[in-house]
């Protein structure tokens, strides 16, 4: 396979089409792993050219719908233009069973999901012994129990010939864990791999040909700004250390360069996974504090200071003593280096003076200057990049010949906020606005004020702090005068605000008991200020949002000259064209380019794009980065981490020992066929006989790695729709699967009662299995307190024991433990029977839901979670909902006496209630 | 609580602090209740007289209604123990019940007793109506929402139904939601309850 697929890469890197190599067409099997933004999906896109033809089956598996959704869009213009037969076909969960088979039998290229592929080689659906090949997509989140691995098998125990190709643009997944390649390649039944990093000889001689010069422009961070990154990074490692402290456990290269990606919380949870169910709250909230923090620096250079402060606002009503959610405080919002931030946060946006001479010269819209607490100086400071970018705007202006106006600029953002910010912007720049965003920032600082005072309803006892719980009035003394106290400036800058409204303030002798107390006093603060105003006008709920500034009108009419486009990689809008950035270059073809976020992707893809320009004129690239800044860092890291991860795939690579049968396609000897017919342990991928006993499973458990390791043990997996229970071992024997998470939930939600109530009134023996993670603790979460409580999990499976004597209990501690469980069940026992497990329970439905054909519909699980949350939703109703109701958009657009007539009175009342009330009723 | 007289000075003993017990002439070892008793076995103990558990259960026979064999794991690779015991325990209709401490232990035993004649309410469908808190629940079902974006949400729309409403784009201008969150959000609200029926 290595030359014409390296002749394909290099022509892709050539843009050259592939038409040279179609001849070629290859049947090896191969994992290829790029850098990223080198054309992956090319040279995927080249390949499903290549096999989509009738004469073939070809199946393209683990990619998104929104991936095949712009593959096949792009197929369609590749093919049309030389009359192409046919095109990607897509099978998911909208199409039917009834067709699915004849859509096999005609062949082509198919994008299946994988669970819906399981089902249909264990039943037989399609003919796995005509599948021409599989290609599969990412292949990096391949694990041993994953669906994929699971159909895999399945393939090559019928099919010897097909072949299987797997592509990957995350090198640095696959330096995670031990041999982590080697694993993947085995379950990939894969035998050869290719690397193409950037620095690969051919890639950048190609590369060099017509190269790109890049304007690389530094933008200082205002001083307030590098103090807050300074002190959020301080914050950053301070949680860190707790996290270490709290655990014990975690083995990390605790260096902050690791903690700014997004990775590295993956590796913490990895760690903290097995013991996840032992370890405290507060550890367990000292771990998504990282997250927290790492979000807020990412914040802090692309929100303006009004969003930036308003988030961190919530942040502080979130660990309110007041707030509606009763926990712990985050242990960071203590830290001096938090109270640096949060002070500074607010002097971006406003601070607080007496000074009449600075009240008087501060030019603010009227609308704000209404809104405005007394003595509030607005700052507004503006985000640096904001500037630099009209610069350059400027510049090019400039530049421009006058005659040949037709010159285009794309600016590249990495979020739909951003891009809208400038748009904003620029269009107000546009209008001749010297200070363009004056007026912007006026008008965000508007809807700030507006926002905070919604906010106060939401505090649950804002106005009646005094007989707050938490805090015991025995240690608080209500002091006029607290200058003198040892507080932060911040503080002191309360306190002149309060002093208008006569606020109790609440001082405590502890540095952290200040601290916890700050928070209050935040909050408690801001709502007397703000509380006055509100009497006198009263707002509605809901009109204002931060952003909602009536701009829209200019920003649709798209500036032919200005282009602000997001990256692919992390865009995930729903557009009507989703386009790769290597296509968006292609169809824009600007003149100057614009990257106001460092984007690691995006340069590759601009250097593929001027490669292939040959002589036309390169564009103007010019590229905003915060200096001294977290972005810049991690932009720069993270090539390092490319160039360092595909180093050492290269050095595992060379010692790596690859067994001859590792492709599953050499058939064994006849001899070694004898041996292994005496021989109980048989390996899997080989048996090509049908197995003798079988298991019935629900379908929806497909999305779970048991029934693959119930196959391991070769015993048949039969999916259904089953009513009662997720697994049928036996006539008698009928298994509800529940892991650790979703135990906890329906224990919650009374589900797991109700499924244990008719597995009794259906089968002979009720079976709950506990199954653990494999990588995680065989534990139930300790009992450490003194008395017996109801809310421990094991007060909890006494209760169902108790109600439910004859219910057996299995405890597994990985799915592998469960299977060999059921093996040990199934022994010397009756097969179960298909029609008469699905049968069972329809009564159960019919009575409460009335009209049969119901029976077989699957629901969508998030949406009918969340219906289940709302109040006046119970089990006995939500099925009526579902089935009348489309979706959670339009129930809540339902009056009650359209729900009056699904769910009754009460319900009707509580359901309107619960989506048309204001926290303002609630607070009455 | 009735407990077997030839448990004296077994430590789980010591860990039963809510109830009182008493020794007493009974088959099993522990009788939580009229028609409820408990089995206890030591992973430890099991492994050095792999037969004893087989005499207690013959000896148990029929008696009782819920049979309970609680194992107190105190082995590493206790697997195959677990494994063997419940194909032991299926066949004579006994349940199995595993803890990991002695405290834990002892804290079933107490549970068993205390709860002999709870109803089993706490485990039915509850009707929980405290706004936030369903409200939380509600929105958080959605993946990588926390309860700060609740409050931003919250606070901002002011009712569900404005959030409900609220368009991707405008999503993304309260703070603390990237592309990503925006989107899952808005779609979650309007994906059908039913998937396209696949049968």
């Amino acid at each position: 396979m290595t030359n014409p697929d390296n002749a394909t890469k290099l022509s892709n890197e050539n843009k050259l089409k592939i038409k040279n190599n179609k001849k070629k067409q290859v049947d090896g099997d191969g994992l290829v792993i790029m850098s990223k933004g080198l054309g992956l999906r090319k040279v995927l896109l080249a390949f499903l050219n290549i096999y989509s033809h009738n004469k073939n089956l070809v199946i393209l598996l683990n990619t998104s719908q929104q991936e095949i959704e712009s593959l096949k869009a792009e197929l369609a213009i590749v093919q049309k233009s030389r009359n192409g037969q046919s095109f990607l076909k897509v099978i998911n969960n909208e199409t039917p069973s009834s067709e699915r088979h004849s859509i096999y039998i005609n062949g082509g290229m198919l994008a299946i999901t994988s669970r819906i592929l399981v089902v249909d080689m264990l039943t037989k659906v399609i003919p796995t012994h005509l599948i021409t090949g599989f290609l599969i997509n990412h292949a990096h989140t391949i694990t041993e129990t994953s669906m994929e691995a699971f159909i895999l098998r399945l393939f090559r125990q019928e099919n010897k010939v097909g072949f299987i190709k797997a592509f990957s643009d995350s090198p640095e997944s696959f330096i995670y864990g031990i041999w982590k390649l080697e694993k993947i390649m085995r379950t990939l039944f894969i035998r050869s791999v290719y690397f193409w990093p950037r620095f690969h000889l051919a890639i950048s001689k190609e590369l060099e040909k017509n190269r790109i010069r890049v304007i690389e422009i530094r933008v200082p961070l205002s001083p307030n700004m590098k103090t807050i990154q300074t002190s959020l990074i301080e914050c950053l490692e301070s949680t860190l250390l707790d996290v270490k402290k709290l655990t014990n456990y975690v083995d990390i290269d605790f260096n902050i360069e690791n903690a700014l990606f997004r990775s590295f919380d993956k590796i913490i949870r990895i760690q903290l996974d097995p013991i996840w169910y032992n370890i405290s709250n507060r550890a367990k909230k000292v771990v998504n504090d990282l997250k927290t923090i790492r979000s807020l620096i990412d914040y802090l250079l692309s929100y303006d200071c009004v969003a930036f402060y308003s988030l961190l606002e919530t942040i502080l009503a979130e660990n309110a003593p007041t707030s509606i959610f009763q926990q712990e405080n985050s242990p960071w919002l203590l830290l001096d280096a938090a109270n640096t931030v949060f002070s500074l946060a607010k002097n971006r946006v406003y601070i607080n003076t007496t000074d009449p001479k600075e009240l008087e010269n501060c030019k603010v819209t009227a609308e704000l200057k209404h809104l405005m607490p007394k003595n509030t100086l607005p700052i507004l400071e503006e985000l640096p990049k904001w500037k630099i970018l009209k610069s350059i705007i400027c510049e090019i202006f400039d530049e421009i010949d006058p005659i040949k106006k037709n010159k285009k600029i794309l600016i590249m953002v990495n979020s739909r906020r951003t891009s809208i910010q400038l748009k904003m912007i620029l269009s107000l720049f546009k209008k001749n606005e010297i200070n363009g965003s004056y007026f912007l920032m006026n008008k965000l600082l508007e809807n700030f004020f507006k926002w905070k005072k919604k906010m106060l309803y939401i505090n649950k006892n804002s106005n009646t702090s005094n007989n707050n719980e938490k805090l015991n009035n025995s240690y608080f003394n209500t002091q006029k005068n607290t200058n003198n106290q040892k507080l932060g400036g911040r503080y002191s800058t309360l306190n002149n605000t309060s002093s208008s409204g006569g606020g109790r303030r609440r001082v405590r002798k502890s540095k952290i008991a200040t601290n916890i107390n700050f928070i209050q006093t935040h909050i408690s603060n801001n709502a007397e200020e703000l509380k006055m105003k509100l009497e006198e006008e009263e707002q509605e709920f809901g009109e204002y949002l931060p952003f909602d500034i009536k701009l829209e009108d200019e920003m649709e009419n798209e500036d032919e000259n200005i282009i602000i486009r997001e990256y692919s990689n992390t865009r995930f809008f729903k557009q009507n064209t989703i386009e790769e950035d290597y296509k968006l270059l292609e169809d824009i073809n600007p003149d100057y380019v614009i990257i106001y976020d460092p984007n690691l992707n995006f340069i590759r893809n601009l250097e593929i794009y001027c490669a292939s320009l040959k002589k036309k004129k390169i564009p103007k690239v010019f590229m905003l980065i915060y200096d001294n800044s977290i972005e810049e860092q991690r932009y720069l890291s993270q090539i390092r981490r490319e160039k360092y991860a595909f180093e050492r795939l290269i050095r595992e690579k060379s010692v790596m020992a690859i067994p001859i049968d590792q492709d599953g396609r050499i058939k064994l000897q006849p001899e070694d066929d004898f041996w292994r017919e005496i021989n109980s342990r048989i390996a899997g991928g080989q048996l090509e006989k049908g197995y003798k006993k079988q298991v019935i499973v629900d379908v929806r458990e497909f999305r779970c790695s048991l029934p693959l390791l119930i196959h391991t043990k070769e015993i048949n997996v039969k999916p259904c729709t089953l009513i009662v229970g997720d697994y049928i071992l036996t006539p008698i024997h009928c298994v509800e699967r529940k892991s650790i998470n979703d135990l906890i939930q329906s224990f919650k939600s009374g589900r797991l009662y109700n499924q244990v109530e008719s597995m009794t009134a259906y089968y002979k023996q009720p079976i709950l299995l506990i199954e653990f993670n494999q990588d995680k603790s065989f534990l139930l979460q300790s009992v450490n307190k003194t008395d017996i409580s109801n809310e421990d999990i094991q007060s909890k499976i006494v209760l169902l024991l108790l109600a439910f004597p004859n219910l057996k209990i299995l405890w597994a501690s990985s799915p592998y433990a469960s299977s060999e469980m059921f093996e040990d069940i199934k022994k010397d026992q009756k097969e179960p029977d298909e029609e008469e497990s699905i049968s069972k329970g329809s009564e159960l439905l019919d009575k409460n839901e009335k009209i049969h054909h119901y029976s077989a519909q699957q629901y969508n699980l998030t949406p009918q979670e969340m219906l289940l949350s709302i109040p006046g939703v119970y089990h006995k109703n939500y099925k009526i909902i579902m089935n009348n109701v489309e979706n959670l958009y339009e129930l809540s657009q339902m009056t009650i006496p359209q729900l009056e007539k699904l769910v009754g009175t009460e319900s009707a009342r509580l359901i309107y209630n619960f989506f048309n009330s204001t926290p303002k009723d609630k607070m009455n | 609580m009735a407990v077997i007289i030839k448990f004296k000075g077994n430590p789980v003993l010591l860990n039963i602090r809510n109830i009182a017990w008493e020794y007493s002439d009974i088959i099993p070892d522990f009788q939580v209740g009229e028609t409820s008793c408990v089995l206890y076995l030591s992973l430890k103990y099991h492994r050095l007289h792999p037969e004893y558990i087989f005499r207690r259960i013959e000896e148990l026979g029929n008696r009782y209604l819920l049979r309970i064999l609680l194992i107190f794991v105190d082995v590493p690779d206790n697997q195959s123990y677990i494994r063997e015991l419940t194909k032991l325990t299926m066949d004579n209709n006994i349940t199995v019940i595993v803890s990991w401490s002695i405290e834990e232990s002892g804290r079933y035993l107490e549970t068993f007793k205390s709860y002999e004649n709870k109803p089993p309410d706490l485990i039915k469908e509850k009707v929980d109506n405290d706004y936030y808190s369903k409200l939380t629940d509600f929105l958080t079902q959605v993946k990588s929402i926390n309860k700060t974006d609740v409050l931003t949400l919250i606070s901002n729309y002011g009712t569900v139904r404005q959030i409900v409403e609220a368009s991707p784009t405008s999503l993304v201008s309260c703070s603390g939601f990237g592309d990503q969150k925006a989107n899952r959000l808005a779609s979650t609200f309007r994906e059908p309850f039913i998937a396209k029926k696949k049968t």
